[in-house]
């Protein structure tokens, strides 16, 4: 054993090369590393939108990316959002619920499609009785509400 | 004096200054993406216009007042800060296990609170409701 140390000391005396820090390929995980939360830090942001808390459901599913889906925000003074146009009235986003629902079936016949409404918490329930109306005059009867999973400060 | 000169007019890429910044960016992301809320969903089918179904028999019928109070079939079951929906749990259990295809139809008031109505949604997810509709 000490045998073994001793000649390994020699050795490593002898040597000219210490064995040094690797710069460069921490650089390369770093820079991996930031690139991936870069990439998950945008894609989560552009969904949201800053003016509305959603309510909590400790047993909601998690969310899944459907094929077809139409995102409409409700925000805290109850003004309705979509596709970047607020103030909408039923009638209005029945329409543009339409129009979509009926470019994403000309892609894909057998495409799922569906509505997701992302209200704040703190409303009453006619702001989102506007878009289920919508909804079901557009023809489409699959209907999503979006929550957090909440319970952290 | 010597030493100098080995090294005269060579400007390298200076990987500290760099490293430092980058340093910085990772552990911004990083709490950023920590802080993010991960969104979840509850769904529905709403009776859309191509897709009229006739209900089953007597459907079930929960009401939401405008002050948050739950009603299932006419009695008053949980208030608004029942946020899990005890009672009402117990009654959908009992009835999913009975008829697992019971239609179950949520008519909220427009004053309604909508967390009330996503605590509704939260337990009859939890209780497996599979017919479960909004009506007026």
């Amino acid at each position: 054993m000490s045998g073994h140390g001793k000649k390994f000391s020699v050795h490593s005396q002898g040597g000219d090369e210490d064995p040094e820090f690797q710069v460069a390929p921490m650089v390369d995980v770093l820079l991996v590393l930031l690139m991936f939360f870069t990439a998950t830090t945008t894609t989560e942001i552009k969904s949201q939108m800053a003016d509305l808390t959603l309510p909590e459901a400790q047993d909601a599913k998690d969310r899944e990316k459907g094929e077809g889906q139409f995102t409409v925000n409700i925000n805290k003074m109850g003004g309705l959002e979509a596709q970047g146009r607020t103030g909408l009235e039923e009638a209005a986003l029945s329409k543009l619920i339409k129009d979509d629902y009926g470019q994403v079936k000309k892609l894909n016949p057998n495409a799922s499609y569906r509505v997701l409404v992302r209200a704040d918490k703190d409303l009453g329930w006619e702001k989102t009785k506007v878009v289920l109306k919508a909804a079901a005059a557009a023809g489409v009867a699959n209907v999503v509400f979006a929550t957090t999973k909440g319970g952290k400060g | 004096m010597a030493g100098g000169g080995s090294s005269d007019g060579d400007y390298g890429l200076q990987i500290a200054p760099m490293l430092d910044v980058m340093f910085v960016l990772l552990l911004f992301f990083m709490v950023m993406a920590g802080k993010q809320v991960k969104e979840a969903e509850l769904g529905v089918q709403v009776p859309a216009a191509s897709t009229v179904t006739s209900t089953a028999k007597s459907p079930v019928k929960m009401e939401v007042s405008p002050e948050g109070l739950v009603t299932f079939n006419g009695s008053p079951v949980d208030v608004r800060d029942d946020e899990q929906m005890p009672k009402l749990r117990a009654k959908l259990k009992a009835l999913i296990e009975v008829s697992p295809e019971q239609s179950v139809i949520i008519r909220p008031k427009d004053q309604a609170p909508y967390q009330s109505v996503i605590n509704i949604l939260n337990a009859c997810a939890a209780e497996r409701v599979k017919n479960l509709t909004f009506g007026n």
